[in-house]
């Protein structure tokens, strides 16, 4: 996350200007967010998750007025936009209900950050992340990419998902271990 | 530690200690009792101390995960994308009106704003047309407006004191379809002709009256010519020798003069109308070909052409 938007203070200056429309507020929020939330559907398995993305930042432009709170808050909120839109995609495809299987996102053309280590991870590659994560149910998967992908707190995700930060804990430990017997069964070397 | 269903995490092998539905080994149990501390540092892609490979694996999973899912948009895909949400928060308050259309990809894109202004002009003119046809419909059912109406229709030509006249039995709605009252339908296209004849470049109150008297008489090219009001003022410049459309339709030609009006010659084009059972309507019928700046056509698919979103 960009240093300035962390700062509470510096926030609610951003969220001003971006209430008075101004162009660099929203370009920073876009930066700042569109990753994540892309991120975030795209795991989902949204069937066009650059799209729905776009639609999702609309909806806080428009939403914005009756948002408050901090970056913490704005990040979850954010977050919650994207979750209901990926719900009311959901609904829209009933009428071919396909278990959706998250896409594969494009192989980065950016350098690795340098504290990443490069090892299993590697080998493990995106397709195989992508598989893993299809393994998993919807709440499950909701829950991994929303603490590991969005960084959020069991509480925040709990806000997003609508559920307590009890049944989070438990998604997120069925999720851990359905990850985990599957590497076994898989007997992925260290 | 037994569990309501005594179950126990610690005696593997106990037949009477059963697992859980789900399948968890004790293993599984292991990472359960101590899970919560350990999840927070797997979902972080740390993993716990002197953890099995698993774990480790699983770890650099979560690592992978969050450097490969959290990609921003495909650079041009962004800027798109930026744009339109610029655009929407520049609109005058949230939740106007969006904006924002698709483009042939189907992708959010932003209406230019020059194409927005455009859409607002639209409309406005399609606003006024509808007015002035509405105007046009109250002289030919013989209902005089409301006097700001009224006096905004004489000034330009419309309406006005002969509107307001019953004009005998040519206002009576018969008068506008079919039966005897027809032919009188065809002498004041006879009248109107000759006045335009006549007069060489007659233009605004005469020209005007004689029209509405036409208009509620039934005539279909008065009508027709009313609605063309607003561009009437191209009869001055108008091509002498030229037939009207009206004239070109009941094969009648004026004697030519400077005021004939060569605007009107494509609309000889069109078809012809029934005689006599064709009402003032019909004569606006080449009227929604779009032929003017801002005819019917035009008009009605002003709307579409924003391709709001919302």
């Amino acid at each position: 996350l960009g240093p300035n938007v962390q700062v509470d203070e510096s926030f609610q200056e951003l969220l001003a200007a971006a209430r008075r429309g101004a162009d660099s507020a929203w370009r920073e929020i876009y930066t700042e967010l569109s990753p994540t939330v892309l991120g975030y559907l795209r795991g989902r398995g949204a069937a066009e998750p650059e799209d729905l993305t776009g639609e999702v930042f609309l909806q806080v432009v428009r939403d914005l007025g009756r948002f408050e709170g901090d970056w913490r808050g704005f990040r979850a909120w954010v977050l919650a936009i994207a979750h209901h839109r990926l719900l009311d995609e959901g609904r829209r495809r009933s009428r071919r209900p396909v278990d959706p299987v998250p896409e594969p996102p494009e192989p980065p053309d950016r350098e690795p950050a340098e504290d990443v280590p490069v090892g299993a991870a590697s080998r493990l590659g995106l397709e195989r992340t992508t598989e893993l994560l299809a393994g998993l149910s919807p709440d499950q998967r909701s829950v991994i990419l929303l603490r590991v992908v969005a960084d959020l707190s069991v509480e925040e995700v709990g806000r997003v998902l609508g559920k307590r930060p009890g049944a989070v804990k438990q998604l997120q430990r069925r999720g851990l271990l359905a990850i985990r017997r599957r590497l076994e069964r898989e007997g992925v070397a260290s | 530690l037994t569990g309501r269903n005594g179950n126990s995490a610690g005696r593997n092998g106990d037949e009477r200690n059963h697992r859980p539905a789900w399948g968890a080994s004790d293993e599984e149990m292991r990472l359960l009792a101590g899970i919560d501390a350990d999840a927070e540092r797997l979902v972080r892609g740390e993993a716990p101390r002197g953890a099995e490979p698993e774990l480790v694996e699983l770890a650099a999973l979560m690592r992978e995960l969050r450097t490969t899912y959290a990609l921003p948009p495909a650079e041009d895909v962004g800027e798109r994308q930026l744009a339109a949400i610029i655009a929407e928060a520049a609109a005058p308050s949230a939740g106007s009106a969006v904006a924002v259309g698709r483009d042939s990809a189907g992708a959010v894109t932003p209406i230019p704003p020059a194409r927005r202004g455009r859409t607002h002009a639209f409309r406005l003119a399609a606003a006024g047309l509808a007015t002035l046809l509405a105007a046009t419909a109250l002289a030919i059912a013989g209902v005089r407006p409301p006097a700001p109406l009224d006096n905004v229709l004489q000034q330009i030509g419309i309406g006005g004191e002969e509107a307001a006249e019953p004009a005998g039995g040519d206002s009576d709605p018969p008068a506008r379809g079919e039966g005897p009252e027809a032919p009188a339908s065809g002498d004041a296209r006879r009248d109107g002709a000759e006045q335009r004849g006549g007069g060489g470049e007659t233009r605004g109150g005469d020209r005007s009256q004689s029209e509405a008297r036409g208009a509620v008489r039934g005539e279909p090219g008065a009508a027709a010519r009313i609605a063309e009001r607003p561009s009437a003022t191209r009869t001055v410049n108008s091509a002498p020798g030229r037939t009207t459309a009206d004239e070109a339709r009941t094969g009648q030609t004026p004697p030519q003069s400077p005021g004939s009006s060569g605007d009107h010659a494509p609309e000889a084009t069109g078809p012809p109308p029934t005689p006599g059972s064709q009402g003032a309507v019909q004569g606006l019928e080449p009227r929604s070909e779009g032929k003017s700046d801002f005819g019917l056509g035009q008009a009605a698919e002003a709307p579409d052409r924003g391709g709001s979103k919302r």
